[in-house]
């Protein structure tokens, strides 16, 4: 069974040559046959295409900065309908703190012959926020068959991390290409394994400093071997999106490069990633990780303010759900995702905002602080890539939640919403894996979460006419419940209030009447009681007979059901469980006269499963009990069919009426 | 009465905000979800050319549900400087929450939606309320000059769902500047002259909230609001005035002026453009196509940029311009042939927040297109796809501002009417014995109904992309079909789609009988539940749908249930509708018109409004039951 999507590594070491002729491509001349092509070969229907794509990495060195990375881009692209013109507009955004571009230029390239460079006025430099700024430009005369081509150089004072290049666009390309060329001295991995055209690694003897005297006779410019890279691939086809995908990007082709290792000449190898103990290691002593929640000179305020809630708690369970809800009542989260703070929590707390991290650093100082055992637990953000659990990566991270345990159960605490219990991390955290970042004992664990449940029971009583007056009442658990409370609290009006939607898709001319919250006393807040009371046309008189819709709340939707082929997994944030059952009163001397059969529909591993069942429970008085469980999270693309035939059952169920007549 | 702690001071730094939201009487609670406790708008005009804009303003958030109000934003950009930003938060008993520092304080470039270069900046704090009620209280200081001077502080002290305890709007102006001002829901100001300046005071005091309601009119028709312009100012050297609607005109004529110079090898190719062309309305259609063929919509804004086009020669050597360019690039070519044109200044938007009147002149515009008098043709200069003289419903029925020779007219954009903007939609369902459907749709959509088809064969330009946009917002029913076909009207404003597909999740067999959805397509919008209303209905749909539905079954079958022997009409101010159904020699034909028209009606009749739109709803979700024929 699929778990998740796996990333292949490799190292960039041993020479290969799997070559194959590539395009010879120089900036500026276009041959007569590109810009005389119209369509993209394969695709008639393809609004543009990329001719070529270029990264090109480098190294420099100096002696005050040491070394650096260029990477040098190259495009050049056919537009070959209006509806591409959008993309002669060309953004280069870059954080100058880390980066910058220069070297920008642009030329178009006209069907009709000629070519005109974009005026250096013409490229703008615009700042944007803090140190983000970007290039911009766009091309004149665009038209229908124009080549656009442009190259930039980019600069990053960090060696540690090369942009990721991926060969696959949502246009077809006709060549892409990446080519570095890396001083021996860096060991880099790949973290991606795509399936090349043309993969050469060769050895080029090159000058590069530093200069380092290994031998009394060697003082001057040195010439030494560098990796010689050239990976490419060529006629690749458009790439498109599909429902209830995750994490896309990791199944284009790509190079995603990473810096593993430095050895100079006569030095030590130095390890840049050794492994996950070294790297929770320096994490630790990191002032804006492990020094703000330990360090009680970080949150002393926070501690004064939040202790009086805390201390009193009788069990540890009690003393976490105390800290939690403090740090959601008087901390509000800035909408911003984070693996390191910002400030200390007592700065976070002062302001009364922060990002995730700092609401979970928070958080963190007041569990250490009470005695409870947390660690921070890093997770990668639905959609943002799959978790690499090979080499210890902290890029991949970019959202911190906390890892406790109470009578050895794993809790995961995700502060941010006062209506979300602990227990239930952002759904957006549910990325399957997540790395605990525990001094001395770091490790991956699976993200689980139980399903979340709703049961809704329906008493639809139904008069003559078809209308009917309709009770709702949902008992909602953990991710049902906090969905259902939020819809309630944000709702701009009432036709955002829970499960109204829903109502008045199925029947537009439903009348919502009245519908609440449940309160119960002491009822944990992974739980929501709701009712909801409406008319509803849901039925059809005619002479003797009584259609009637029994679903008033689909369970599933339809989008699953929608293609005919899957090209990426299935993959949903969470399991659950639905339950409905109807109890449908009948107007005087009406009977059942036809249903669906009862069915149970099981998926071959058992993961997904539904029931519908309908029972004349006595003269006029009809039961509906359907319910649809969902175990699995994630189905590779190969299982789509056998899931959608379910889906399609499943949705085809939920709009099946009933049949009744009126016995003389 | 209940005795309202007023907050009256000056100062944001250092102040305790006063517990006010404790002492609100119940008619300023009620359907607030803020309250404006004081807000006090200082407008000082320091010349021709300069003023500074001061807000103070204290507002407390009842609940989660207001509007964003808790970040506070101020605009910005090379013609005006912020000078004062600072905000600071309170709990219910006066506590201070939040102090806005550096860090809290965001710089941040704006892009107008469809800009690409802009050169406006906002900056703004997102005040943590975790807590209600949160009081905010904010100084903002912006003094502006030349264009920045020309966003007049208009004055809208409260919004929907917020009531307000006071407020008020100090103009001071040098006495020489004739202030212009219009109000609603207002009172006259107090006019005091101190100094070399004239000073106009407006108050208001105890505004209880206006609830949100859907299909209202806009806030501008009720709720009070000021709204102030200059008799006289200058900008970059260039003099104006609002003093009425020509001096405005004449203003804009003034600063495009002498941008309209074509490049001498475009003046030929247009010359050769038009060449044999029998009447003015020809050469307009062939230069506009050979605008649209040449040149895309770009926006750059950058200072003056903002209100001056680019000249026709910087849009002839690039092929691109904003709407001001395009329109000015596309009115130099038609006077190059000898057709008089003029600029036109309109509000492209579903509503114009505020409806300029003939009496007041005042910037209220944000697009640019170009008027033809000869012909009496708008041209839509920025469109790539639109057909010639064809306005999108977002510019139609709405005041404008032609810019003609001799200065500004009012003028107004044609109204909509029913019969040019709908579709004719026909669809086929055959019956299969495998319970399968073979379905095949033709459809003619036009007019403001077409705009949304247009638009989407210019976004998407693959076939595919078409269908899946056409499938997942339901207007077919799955992309696994055949013979699609996808037309757009060149000269007229029509598309024209077709499919052919095979359906097995349609028709719902049980038992002996076949149940099947009549219209694959329901129109079935009902306004949402109000039982209270206070508002006006202000219903601005303008359409004629027609809809033909086929159901082919074989012999066997007979219908049961949802034959129509009556045709079943209803009929309201809004609109009106009328469904009647045939049988055919296949099986049957249902034929449905709806028309649906633009009102304005009081707010008690709201209930008869939304239930037009019940029974609609109704008829549309008819459901056809087939069963076995019973008798050979």
């Amino acid at each position: 069974m699929l778990r998740f999507p796996c990333l292949l590594v490799f190292l960039l070491s041993g020479i290969q040559l799997i070559a194959q002729t590539g395009p010879d491509v120089t900036f500026g001349p276009v041959s007569d046959e590109d810009r005389a092509l119209r369509e993209a070969p394969g695709d008639p229907t393809a609004e543009a295409y990329v001719l070529f794509d270029r990264l090109s990495l480098d190294f420099e060195f100096n002696d005050t900065d040491g070394p650096s990375l260029t990477e040098r881009h190259h495009r050049r692209v056919k537009l070959l309908k209006p509806s591409s013109f959008d993309r002669a507009n060309i953004t280069l955004e870059y954080n100058r703190e880390y980066a910058e571009i220069s070297e920008v230029e642009a030329f178009i390239h006209l069907p009709t012959g000629g070519t005109l460079p974009v005026p250096s006025d013409q490229i703008r430099l615009e700042k944007l926020n803090g140190t983000r700024e970007a290039f911009k430009f766009t091309f004149p005369q665009v038209s229908e068959g124009a080549i656009l081509e442009y190259r930039y150089l980019e600069r990053r004072k960090n060696i540690l991390i090369p942009s990721p290049y991926y060969f696959q666009e949502d246009i077809p390309v006709r060549w892409a290409q990446y080519d570095a060329m890396i001083p021996p001295y860096y060991r880099y991995v790949s973290l991606s394994a795509p399936r090349l055209d043309v993969n050469e690694t060769k050895l080029t003897a090159r000058a590069w400093g530093p200069r380092f005297n290994v031998s009394p006779y060697n003082g001057g410019e040195q010439k030494i071997d560098h990796w010689d890279i050239l990976w490419a691939m060529r006629d690749l086809p458009s790439f498109r999106d599909q429902p209830y995908s995750n994490n896309v990007s990791d199944y284009l082709p790509s190079v995603r490069l990473q810096l593993q290792a430095v050895q100079y000449p006569g030095r030590p190898e130095q390890s840049i990633f050794g492994d996950w103990k070294e790297t929770v290691k320096e994490l630790q002593d990191r002032l804006d990780f492990g020094r703000y929640y330990r360090n009680k000179v970080n949150y002393s305020t926070l501690w004064k303010d939040a202790a009086p809630s805390i201390t009193g708690q009788g069990s540890e369970r009690e003393i976490i759900e105390a800290a939690y809800a403090f740090i959601n009542q008087h901390i509000s989260w800035n909408g911003d995702y984070g693996m390191l703070a910002s400030r200390t929590p007592d700065q976070v707390y002062q302001s009364r905002t922060g990002t995730s991290a700092d609401l979970n650093i928070a958080l963190l100082s007041l569990l250490n602080e009470a005695g409870v055992e947390a660690h921070p637990l890093l997770v990668s953000l639905r959609n943002t890539g799959a978790p690499i659990e090979q080499y210890p990566l902290l890029h991949q991270f970019n959202h911190l939640i906390v890892y406790t345990e109470v009578d050895g159960q794993s809790l995961l605490l995700d502060a941010g919403s006062a209506d979300r219990p602990a227990g239930l991390p952002r759904e957006r955290a549910l990325n399957h894996r997540g790395w605990v970042a525990e001094k001395g004992n770091p490790r991956w664990i699976s993200l689980e979460v139980p399903p979340s449940r709703q049961i809704t029971m329906l008493d639809v009583n139904v008069a003559e006419s078809g209308l009917a007056e309709v009770v709702i009442k949902s008992r909602m658990q953990d991710y049902f419940a906090f969905n259902g409370r939020s819809a309630l609290k944000q709702r701009e009006s009432d036709a955002e209030a829970p499960l109204v939607p829903d109502l008045l898709k199925v029947m537009p001319e439903a009348r919502v009447t009245s519908f609440a919250e449940e309160v119960v006393d002491d009822a944990p807040l992974n739980q929501f009681t709701y009712t909801l009371q409406a008319t509803a046309p849901v039925g059809q008189p005619v002479d003797q007979l009584l259609y009637l819709q029994p679903i008033l709340l689909p369970l599933v939707d339809g989008e699953l059901a929608d293609v005919e082929a899957r090209n990426f997994p299935i993959d949903f944030p969470y399991p659950w469980q639905q339950r409905y059952i109807a109890n449908l009163r009948l107007p005087a001397g009406y009977a059942l006269e036809e249903a669906p059969d009862a069915l149970r529909l099981r998926a071959a591993d058992g993961s997904m499963t539904a029931t519908y069942r309908v029972e004349e429970v006595a003269p006029g008085h009809v039961s509906v009990v359907y319910s649809v469980i969902l175990d699995r999270t994630l189905y590779a693309s190969s299982e789509y069919p056998a899931l959608r035939e379910m889906f399609r059952r499943i949705t085809e169920l939920q709009t099946s009426p009933l049949v009744f007549k009126k016995v003389p | 009465m209940v005795l309202l702690i007023v907050w009256a001071g000056t100062q944001v730094r250092g102040q305790a905000e006063m517990p006010a939201a404790l002492a609100l009487p119940d008619s300023l609670r009620e359907n607030a979800n803020s309250v404006v406790l004081s807000y006090d708008l200082d407008y000082h005009v320091t010349s021709l050319r300069t003023a500074t804009i001061r807000e103070r303003r204290t507002i407390t958030l009842l609940n989660g549900k207001h509007d964003r109000e808790n970040v506070v934003a101020a605009y910005y950009d090379g013609e005006s400087k912020i000078t004062t930003f600072d905000v600071l938060a309170t709990d219910l008993f006066g506590g201070e929450i939040f102090r806005a520092r550096k860090s809290d304080i965001t710089d941040e470039r704006i892009t107008a939606e469809g800009s690409f270069v802009d050169d406006r900046w906002v900056r703004y704090t997102k005040v943590p309320c975790t807590k209600y009620p949160c009081t905010i209280t904010t100084e903002v200081e912006r003094k502006v000059t030349d264009f920045a001077a020309m966003a007049f502080p208009h004055w809208n002290p409260v919004h929907r769902d917020q009531s307000l305890v006071t407020a008020t709007f100090t103009a001071r102006v040098p006495a020489e500047i004739p202030l212009l001002y219009t109000g609603y829901l207002v009172p006259e100001p107090q006019t005091t002259g101190e100094g070399q300046d004239r000073v106009y005071r407006w108050k208001l005091q105890n505004i209880p909230a206006q609830p949100s309601e859907a299909l209202s009119p806009q806030p501008t028709e009720t709720l009070p609001f000021v709204r102030v312009s200059l008799g006289d100012f200058e900008i970059d050297g260039y003099r104006g005035s609002f003093g009425d609607w020509e001096r405005f005109g004449s203003f804009i004529g003034t600063i495009m002026a002498g941008r309209d110079e074509l490049p001498a090898r475009l003046s030929a190719e247009v010359h050769a453009e038009v060449e044999g062309a029998t009447s003015d309305r020809e050469k307009i259609d062939r230069l506009y196509r050979f605008m649209q063929d040449r040149c895309r919509y770009v926006s750059v804004q950058l200072g003056i940029g903002g209100w001056q086009p680019f000249s026709a020669a910087y849009v002839e050597e690039n092929r691109y311009g904003d709407c001001k360019a395009l329109s000015n690039y596309m009115g130099a070519m038609l006077k190059e042939v000898g057709i008089a044109s003029y600029p036109v200044l309109i509000h492209s938007s579903e509503v114009p927040y505020y409806a300029i009147r003939e009496d007041f002149a005042t910037s209220a515009f944000n697009h640019m297109v170009l008027y033809v008098p000869s012909e009496d043709m708008y041209l839509e200069c920025t469109s790539k796809h639109a057909p010639t003289g064809y306005l999108s419903e977002s510019t139609l029925d709405r005041g404008v501002l032609w810019i003609t020779p001799e200065g500004g007219v009012m003028a107004r954009t044609p109204a909509l009417v029913p019969a040019e903007h709908g579709h004719l939609r026909s669809v086929t369902q055959v019956l299969k014995e495998d319970n399968n459907v073979d379905f095949v749709l033709n459809a003619t959509y036009f007019g403001a109904e077409q705009e949304l088809f247009r638009g989407l064969a210019a976004y998407f330009g693959s076939p595919q992309d078409r269908l899946d946009w056409l499938h997942k917002n339901s207007f077919l029913p799955d992309v696994s079909g055949s013979d699609f076909q996808y037309t757009v009207a060149g000269e007229a404003p029509e598309v024209s789609m077709s499919y052919t597909t095979r359906l097995n999740n349609r028709l719902r067999k049980m038992g002996s009988r076949r149940f099947l959805m009549l219209n694959p397509q329901p129109y079935n919008w009902i306004p949402e539940v109000q039982e209270e209303r206070s508002l006006p209905v202000d219903f601005r749909t303008t359409r004629f749908l027609v809809d033909t539905v086929r159901v082919n079954y074989e012999e066997n079958l007979e219908i049961e249930s949802g034959l129509i022997r009556e045709p079943l009409v209803f009929e309201h101010q809004v609109g009106k509708y009328r469904a009647e159904m045939r049988r055919t020699e296949e099986g049957l034909l249902w034929i449905r018109t709806l028309l649906l028209r633009p009102v304005r009606l009081p707010a008690e009749d709201y209930g008869s409004f939304r239930q037009f739109f019940v029974d609609v709803a109704k008829a549309e979700s008819l459901q056809l039951v087939l069963r076995e024929r019973r008798t050979k």
